[in-house]
């Protein structure tokens, strides 16, 4: 589908606009985006300055406030509901910080579910098509289990390749070592750096500037626009500082957690 | 304790999908049971006003073997009760309780009331002193004395002066005198508001006319006093006109309580009612189990938090208890609310037939019902809640958001939806089928014409209607009215008859002279132009005429029935009937029709003039039965006030007791059917949007507990009807499986209800499934909408929430 000379992904100004109770929150404004096939991409940014809500809407599910999105040189602004369903499903795989496994389907239900959603496949290639793709991420050795019976490492790689199962163009991958320890997540980041050599284009947000050098390119954001790298660390200098004089102690850098509501 | 239960209390309070949900269910199911019990306990329940009751019986007579109400006894037979039997320590007699009375008080105003006649025996077994003044004396009874016993009631309605006693009413144009005013919980079914001295003579003394009632002497059993009663009429009922059950099988005496006797018509219906309305409930408590069950799941997390802290199981057990508690008592104050409000327009539009309604509402006595009516409600709900609650994994329910295999779902919730859904449909097939038999009552073949009609009926009681110059009277009362009537514009025919077709007549014996054979007959005395006003057929000979009168020969016609019951294939005109002393000749053949109610098809009838009958037929039939006008025309229906102003001008000691279209007088027959009708198909529809709230309250929780899931799912690109299907598949085969139970379940039900209303063949296949497929829109609807609510989850934030 995806010809060289072509963008996989093109955004043109996007902005994301949350209304709740009166209170606007600009998640994301003139975001101008380009990635193309094979590409592996890194997003990070502090907390709450617009990764999830970017890949949101790189996954369409979310729609943009104003801003043109084009997926593989179709704009999806005009397409109905069923119409991004079937996108989502064959061109788009999710890796979530959470796993998001089913909890009442096996390991290998999960890994067929985006099978299940395409007509054309029959009971038989869709086994094989998932049991390819759990190989790939050596866990073919679970079938039978249920997401709670395994690890989070384990759940993770599952998740994987339910992503990898459609063969997607483009992976998402929202903080997919968020939910590990140091060593499982070590283990994700070293299997999506084996899919991206085999050809998968890859766009991971994280928060770990550890995890984001794995990628070729690396996209910093700050309160919902792209910065470059050295505007980033300026304002994130400026911010701690900010924050050190009001708490009296350093901050640890690395994660904020979100305001509890 | 307290604190516990107030503990609870905010937790409910906090939690409006839970609670109101179960409040409104259980509300609808007890207002319905508080409905039905005020009912059953104001007719049924509460006891008779009279002291010690239960030792009142009716000395009844048998006619037939099946026969459950007492009937009367001639007069001597009777007579002979109250002389001779010694196992009664007060025994009495009454007539006609139940008939009309012109009575014209110190207001001058005539009115119709309801009255008897009884003797002192009568008020004397019944135990109540009077309220002022005093009861008949013997004497009173023996000389025939002119004196009234009114109900407390009626004294206040005519305002009478002073204590009302000694005042002078007329009463059928004779003038009575008050001796007494009964006691204020008098109660004689039907309502009776005035009692009059029982008479000697009339012509009920060879009918089985005069009824019995004794109160059984101390140590006698009522075993004891029917054997007594048996023995009495062995030895005297030959002599008296009561065949002996040799000569009339499957007659004799009965003993019956009266309070069966009064109320036990009542019976039938209302407890086919309790047993709907129970369903009812018991359903309201399937979706609060439900409803609780679901919570719980949903608060697994917080007791497991509780018992990793060490609570003791039995607590999180004493949670859905209060629980279930609290919320019963929510649905009963609230369901006692809703009864009050309805309560009154259910007793407005019970059966006339239903006694004692004056009695019913929400007193002590129904309120003490609600104490064991919230147990049940309580235990029931948490007893299904615990059952259904799955015993806790700990550490898989603290580990998080993974689930287990199933872990969530329990198979009683199920169970109950299934169960909801079967209830549900009982009760509107049988609504239904009350339906189809009133539309099929509706819509028998009368065998007359009924629109375009109004009729009246004019109570005759007065004096002058009933002496020797009844007939003439009468006679001249239908002529006038009849001939100034008949005038109106818009007008086209008028008659009149001793009855209303469809309603009671009075019976005569017939006899066929020159041979043994005799009936009791239904006798109509009718104006000419009766049958030309009913566009009833005469199909042999011809009908009545204004020259069949008085000094021409006496002649009758009489219907397909009785020609066969006498006449078979013997010619039928110019044959003659003996009846009363006179010998009739038949000149004509009606075709049958349904002469006295819609359920009972045509009984041997013959058809006379007021003219030609004699007067002592006249005096009777005035005495019993108001006289019935009939006028039909374009502008019939609409003539009310105009008839109701000419009887009063023309005849102003005549009372009209009603005035009502045709179709009205029908409407009044299926009043039973209506009613049960009304209320079968409330709660049969309460039910199924039971059943329906019920369904969606479970495929909602379980669409709060699967949203990630589906936000999951959506994400991988699932279309929105894959997402819809997958939310509600599970529901709809709960449904499926309810529905095929129900109707198999309503089957038996439907056989009850035959049985109630003594019509078999009501069961219809057809209209089952209807009813089915039905109630399966509805429920699909509720998990349809549930469905795409479900299918509506927004993504993108349903995944964000972690
Ligand atoms: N559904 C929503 N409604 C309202 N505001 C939202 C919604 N989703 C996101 N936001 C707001 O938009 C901003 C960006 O949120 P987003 O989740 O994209 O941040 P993030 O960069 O992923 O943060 P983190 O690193 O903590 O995950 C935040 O201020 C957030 O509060
Ligand atoms: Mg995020």
């Amino acid at each position: 589908m995806n010809t060289t000379d072509q963008h996989i992904i093109e955004l043109e100004d996007l902005s994301k606009v949350f209304f709740t109770d009166e209170v606007e929150t600009h998640a994301l404004s003139g975001i101008h985006l380009t990635i193309d096939a094979g590409e592996y991409v890194s997003i990070s940014g502090p907390s709450g300055c617009g990764k999830s809500t970017l890949l949101s809407i790189l996954g369409l599910l979310d729609s943009p406030t104003t801003g043109r999105y084009r997926l593989n040189g179709h704009g999806v602004e005009q397409l109905s509901q069923s119409e991004q369903a079937g996108i989502r499903n064959r061109e788009v795989g999710f890796i979530f910080q959470a796993f998001n496994l089913i909890g009442d389907l096996t390991v290998i239900e999960n890994v067929e579910l985006p099978l299940t959603y395409r007509t054309g496949i029959t009971a038989r290639q869709r086994r094989e098509r998932a049991l390819a793709s759990l190989e790939r991420v050596d866990m073919a050795h679970r079938l039978n289990h249920y997401p709670s019976q395994l690890s989070g490492g384990q759940q993770q790689r599952v998740a994987v390749a339910r992503a990898l199962v459609g063969e997607p163009a483009i992976l998402l991958a929202d903080e997919p070592t968020g939910n590990l320890d140091s060593r499982n997540g070590e283990q994700v980041m070293l299997l999506l750096n084996e899919l991206h050599a085999a050809g998968a284009t890859i766009c991971m947000v994280t928060h770990d500037p550890r995890y984001a050098s794995f990628a070729e390119r690396q996209i910093y954001m700050y309160d919902g626009q792209i910065v470059d790298e050295d505007t980033m660390n300026r304002l994130r200098a400026k911010e701690e500082e900010r924050i050190q004089a009001l708490l009296g102690r350093p901050l640890d850098g690395t994660r904020r957690e979100a305001t509890p509501t | 304790m307290i604190q516990f239960i107030a503990k609870r209390c905010r937790r409910l309070a906090r939690r409006p999908r839970l609670v109101l949900p179960a409040v409104a269910s259980l509300a609808v199911g007890c207002s319905g049971m508080i409905i039905l019990l005020a009912l059953i306990q104001g007719i049924l329940l509460n006891p008779l006003p009279y002291p010690d009751a239960e030792r009142l019986y009716f000395a009844g007579w048998r006619f037939q073997p099946a026969q459950t109400q007492p009937g009367g006894h001639t007069a001597d037979m009777a007579r002979h009760i109250v002389e001779d039997s010694r196992s009664f320590s007060a025994i009495g007699r009454f007539r006609d309780a139940g008939s009309g009375y012109v009575l014209t008080g110190p207001d001058g105003h005539a009115r119709s009331v309801t009255g008897m006649v009884a003797d002192h025996g009568l008020l004397e077994a019944l135990g109540l002193p009077p309220g002022r003044g005093r009861h008949f004396s013997r004497q009173d009874i023996d000389q025939q004395a002119s004196v009234a016993l009114i109900s407390a009631r009626l004294a206040r309605e005519l305002a009478l002066d002073g204590d009302g006693l000694d005042q002078t009413l007329r009463i059928d144009g004779q003038a009575y005198q008050v001796i007494g005013i009964l006691a204020e919980s008098f109660w004689f079914e039907p309502n009776v508001d005035l009692i009059l001295p029982l008479d000697r003579g009339g012509i009920g003394d060879q009918g089985h006319n005069i009824h019995v009632i004794g109160r059984l002497a101390d140590g006698v059993s009522a075993r004891a006093a029917e054997a007594e009663l048996v023995s009495l009429h062995e030895a005297v009922g030959e002599s008296a006109g009561q065949p002996l059950p040799d000569n009339r099988p499957g007659t004799g005496m009965m003993l019956a309580p009266l309070g069966d006797s009064l109320l036990g018509p009542a019976e039938r219906p209302l407890m086919l009612l309790l047993g709907a309305v129970a369903l009812l409930m018991v359903l309201s408590c399937f979706n609060v189990a439900n409803l609780v069950l679901a919570e719980a799941t949903g608060a697994r997390g917080e007791a497991a938090v509780e018992l990793a802290l060490g609570a003791h199981p039995a607590r999180l057990a004493g949670q859905r208890l209060t629980d279930c508690l609290l919320l019963t008592a929510g649905g009963l104050a609230s369901g006692l609310l809703i009864a009050w409000l309805l309560l009154p327009l259910v007793v407005a539009g019970a059966p006339i037939g239903l006694p004692r309604l004056d009695q019913v509402g929400i007193d002590l006595p129904v309120l003490a019902w609600l104490i064991p009516l919230g147990l049940a409600v309580t235990l029931i709900s948490t007893g299904l809640a615990l059952v259904g609650q799955r015993s806790l994994n700990l550490a898989q329910t603290l580990r998080g958001t993974a689930s287990g295999r199933g872990g969530e779902r329990s198979p009683m919730r199920r169970v109950l939806v299934i169960g909801q859904v079967t209830l549900s449909i009982v009760l509107l097939v049988l609504a239904t089928m009350v339906a189809s038999s009133m539309q099929r009552l509706a819509d028998t073949e009368l065998g007359f014409a009924t629109d375009d009609m109004l009729t009246a009926r004019l109570s005759l009681g007065d004096a002058r209607y009933r002496e020797d110059q009844a007939r003439l009277r009468t006679a001249q009362l239908i002529e006038a009215l009849v001939g100034e009537i008949q005038a109106w514009p818009g007008i086209e025919r008028v008659a009149a008859a001793s009855s209303l077709p469809l309603t009671r007549g009075l019976n005569n014996f017939v006899v066929l002279p020159g041979t043994d054979r005799g009936a009791s007959v239904e006798v109509r005395l009718v104006s000419p132009g009766y049958f030309e006003l009913l566009e009833a057929p005469i199909l042999k000979g011809r009908a009545l005429t204004a020259g069949d009168r008085d000094g021409s020969e006496p002649v009758m016609v009489i219907n397909e029935a009785l020609a066969r019951q006498f006449f078979d294939s013997e010619p039928v005109l110019d044959a003659t009937l003996f009846m009363d002393g006179l010998n009739w000749r038949v000149i004509g053949v009606a075709a049958d029709q349904r002469e006295i109610n819609l359920r009972i098809g045509a009984q041997p009838t013959l058809f006379i003039t007021h003219a030609q009958a004699q007067p002592m037929i006249v005096s009777a039939v005035n005495q019993w039965f108001p006289l019935a006008l009939m006028i039909r025309g374009p502008q019939a229906e609409a003539a009310g006030n105009r008839l109701r102003q000419a009887v009063e001008r023309l005849a102003p000691e005549v009372p009209v007791e009603s005035i009502q279209p045709m179709s009205e007088v029908i409407a009044d027959q299926l009043v039973l059917e209506r009613f049960l009708l009304v209320l079968l198909a409330s709660f049969g529809i309460c039910a199924l949007l039971l059943s329906a709230t019920g369904l969606f309250g479970l495929l909602e929780f379980e669409r709060a507990r699967r949203r990630r899931e589906m936000a999951v799912r959506i994400a991988l690109g699932a279309p929105a009807g894959r997402i819809v299907a997958s939310l509600t598949g599970a529901g709809l085969a709960w449904t499926a499986a309810g529905l095929i139970v129900g109707g198999l379940l309503s089957l038996p039900a439907v056989r009850a209800l035959e049985e109630l209303l003594h019509e078999p063949g009501l069961a219809d296949f057809g209209l089952v499934v209807t009813v089915v497929l039905a109630s399966g829109v509805v429920m699909a609807l509720a998990a349809f909408i549930s469905g795409l609510r479900g299918a509506g989850v927004r993504p993108a934030e349903a995944l964000r929430q972690e």
